[in-house]
């Protein structure tokens, strides 16, 4: 194992590969960078030009655009409350607030340092798991899948501060409105009426841009003036958010576990492993009180496991052929595309190109974060211009990349009615999180919930990894309800009281002060 | 925020949860038509959702009837709203901004993504915020630019619009 890892390093070292590693990272940027476009469709791009190309050199490239996406979509959720990929979601919910108070290039100096952290960590764990992996992920079945997917939707009352009825009820609408289009247990077509375009359901890119993206624009054009608000400095910079990410190092380890270990289970989308993350964090924090108004571990976490989940993405592709996500699907066909077979046979046959899947990843961080750090500092300058001026760039791409999706008038449609929602929502401070929670997750429930009760009847509910994860819903359900409780008591008898500290405070001075009268006299 | 502003938010949640409520209602009953598997899921979700909205309007109505009628703060994980926008005239500014979006989405698809953003642009900058005539140009310019480098490098396709009318090459 150790020749290959070394042999591998050499493989990737030459220079053509590290330049086809690099163009792939560049990519991978760019496309971030540009809301609703994902390594999905960065892949695709470059899909038809490796015929016939080196193996290795586009494999690297691929993997240097899947690495790239997680980094640069950090750009547009922090610098515009626009969630650049579905993978970065969460992290507007502190980036953007962050940004807003002048803190742009803290948040994504703290976002990158995090991603490139999680990503090396990422690569790290598949190199350790590789041996190990295999009998791990065919532990779960249909019901561990199923209470995994419910374990998602325990967030949702993190996630809806101090009204949880109103993120239930959000989570609601999410869970009817993911239910449109085929139905995943059955061969039937709900609410779809006859139209074509429903028939596959609403696209989450859209849903997520429309839900966010419009009523930001819509409110910061009526608002007027810029992103940040009157008054905000810049902040110190990148190397703040760095320093933030040191601080608060093992919430980074912590998290890009969780990433590569929840990454490792097919059909855990990123956004299900962005949402987690940012629930979990909330969670275990003993201050809640800034979440939501810029807490850089609402940054850091996400996005240290939003890198570190390509890692665990990996496995499931590389060892059993089973794509982890819709982009490594697209990978997995390049890998057919090289004459390579995904499986278990590869590690036994061609360990050299695991190990170069896994450098590339590595280095395809590293080098991404270096890039962003470099662009974070000017690009967060544009936090105060004018918001009139960056609006109709930013409304032009937001609806280019919705259009991308099935390029049906029905996208722009559905672009405009989910604005016009989560402008609403936005406006009478109903939880627009728990409402993408409940419709990214809607497929899931109901696919898992049907295959457990087809192949167990309701004996499911006894399994042991059931019962374990079951349990862990429930402390994180009523934990996290029990310390926001405690919170707001601590809270509200500060409100009430907060005499005693200054009393004592006070009655301090005055003991210093007679002291000193004393000593004088 | 203003005392108004708080019972304009109020009175607009609750016509929101009344509007699931409603969802809920036709989800159970157009789902009585689908088969079993396509049909259980539905029908527990609606039920699910009914009963979580009886109990929000419950909570509404001891919390602002009896126990706080001067106010119901609510906060929630999400990106908040200004102060200055929550009342009657911020909702009108929003949906009058909303209203020029809607207009570029019609533009868009009668003219297609680039006709109708050489027509939105400097409409929006010009009679909306008053713009300098040069920046509006540079804008203009820009977009048109990125178009092309999106169309031309990504393969990346343009809303043609009804009328399909050519711009880009």
């Amino acid at each position: 194992m150790w020749d290959a890892l070394i042999s591998s390093f050499f493989i990737i070292s030459d220079p053509f590969r590290m330049g086809m590693l690099m163009l792939g990272v560049s990519i991978g940027i760019i496309v971030g960078i540009l809301p609703g476009l994902g390594g999905l469709m960065g892949m695709a791009l470059v899909l038809p030009f490796l015929f016939g190309m080196d193996a290795y050199a586009g494999v690297a490239m691929l993997i240097g655009i899947a690495a790239a996406v997680p980094s640069s979509d950090t750009f547009p959720s922090v610098l515009m409350g626009i969630p650049g990929s579905s993978g970065s979601q969460a992290t507007v919910m502190d980036g953007y607030p962050m940004a807003r108070k002048g803190q742009a290039a803290r948040a994504l100096g703290a976002a990158f340092s995090a991603s490139m952290i999680g990503g090396v960590l990422g690569a790290l764990a598949l190199t350790a798991l590789v041996p190990f992996a295999r009998p791990v992920v065919l532990m779960f079945g249909a019901p561990e899948l199923l209470m995994l997917t419910i374990l998602g939707l325990s967030m949702v009352g993190v996630l809806s501060g101090n009204r949880p009825l109103l993120g239930i009820i959000a989570a609601c609408v999410g869970l009817t409105l993911g239910m449109v289009g085929g139905a995943p247990a059955a061969p039937e077509y709900r609410w779809a009426y006859g139209n074509v375009y429903l028939f596959d359901g609403f696209s989450l890119v859209i849903v997520a841009l429309g839900l966010f993206a419009i009523p930001e624009i819509v409110d910061l054009l009526a608002r007027g003036g810029s992103i940040a608000q009157r008054g905000a400095v810049l902040g110190s910079g990148w190397l703040d958010g760095v320093r933030d990410t040191l601080r608060h190092k093992w919430l980074v380890v912590r998290h890009s576990l969780i990433g590569v270990a929840v990454g490792a289970i097919p059909g855990m989308g990123s956004s299900i492993i962005d949402w987690l993350n940012y629930g979990y964090v909330v969670t275990r924090a003993k201050d809640k009180s800034q979440f939501g108004k810029g807490d850089v571990r609402g940054v850091i976490a996400p996005e240290a496991a939003n890198n570190a989940r390509e890692g665990g993405v990996l496995m499931p592709t590389l060892l059993f052929g089973v794509p982890g996500s819709s982009s490594m699907a697209l990978f997995l066909g390049a890998l057919l595309i090289f004459g390579i077979q995904p499986g278990p046979a590869l590690l036994r046959d061609d360990l050299d190109l695991v190990f170069v899947i896994i450098w590339s990843l590595a280095l395809a961080n590293v080098f991404g974060t270096l890039i962003c750090l470099a662009l974070s500092r000017p690009i967060s300058r544009l936090t105060f211009v004018p918001f009139r001026y960056i609006a109709p760039v930013v409304l032009c791409i937001v609806i280019l990349g919705a259009w991308q999706e099935t390029r049906h008038v029905g996208d722009l449609i559905t672009l405009t009615a989910f604005g016009l929602l989560g402008w609403t929502m936005k406006r009478i401070v109903m939880p627009r999180p728990p409402l993408l929670v409940g419709f990214i997750l809607s497929v899931l429930v109901e696919r898992y919930l049907w295959m457990s009760y087809n192949l167990y009847d309701w004996d499911w509910i006894t399994r042991p990894l059931v019962l374990a994860i079951a349990m862990l819903c429930v402390v994180l359900v009523v934990g996290g309800t029990m310390m926001k409780q405690r919170v707001q008591v601590a809270e509200s008898a500060k409100e009430v009281n907060p005499a005693p500290v200054v009393a004592g405070t006070q009655r301090a001075q005055v003991g210093e002060t007679a002291k000193e009268v004393d000593r004088v006299s | 925020m203003s005392h108004d502003a708080q019972r304009l938010q109020q009175m607009m949640r609750t016509a929101f949860v009344l509007v699931v409520v409603a969802l809920a209602v036709a989800v159970i009953w157009t789902a009585a038509d689908f088969r079993r598997a396509a049909r259980l899921f539905p029908v527990v979700a609606g039920y699910a959702t009914l009963a979580i909205c009886a109990l929000e309007l419950m909570r509404q109505f001891i919390r602002r009837r009896l126990l706080a009628p001067e106010g119901d703060d609510v906060s929630t994980a999400d990106i908040a709203i200004q102060a200055e926008e929550s009342g009657l005239d911020g909702l009108k500014r929003g949906l009058g901004v909303f209203g020029w979006v809607l207009g570029y989405m019609a533009l868009i698809m009668v003219l297609g993504m680039p006709w109708a953003t050489v027509l939105f642009v400097p409409l929006l900058l010009h009679l909306r915020f008053q713009s300098d005539w040069r920046a509006t140009l540079g804008i203009v310019l820009g977009l048109l630019v990125l178009m092309w480098t999106l169309k031309t490098f990504l393969m990346m396709r343009m809303p043609p619009g009804l009328l399909n009318l050519p711009l880009l090459p």
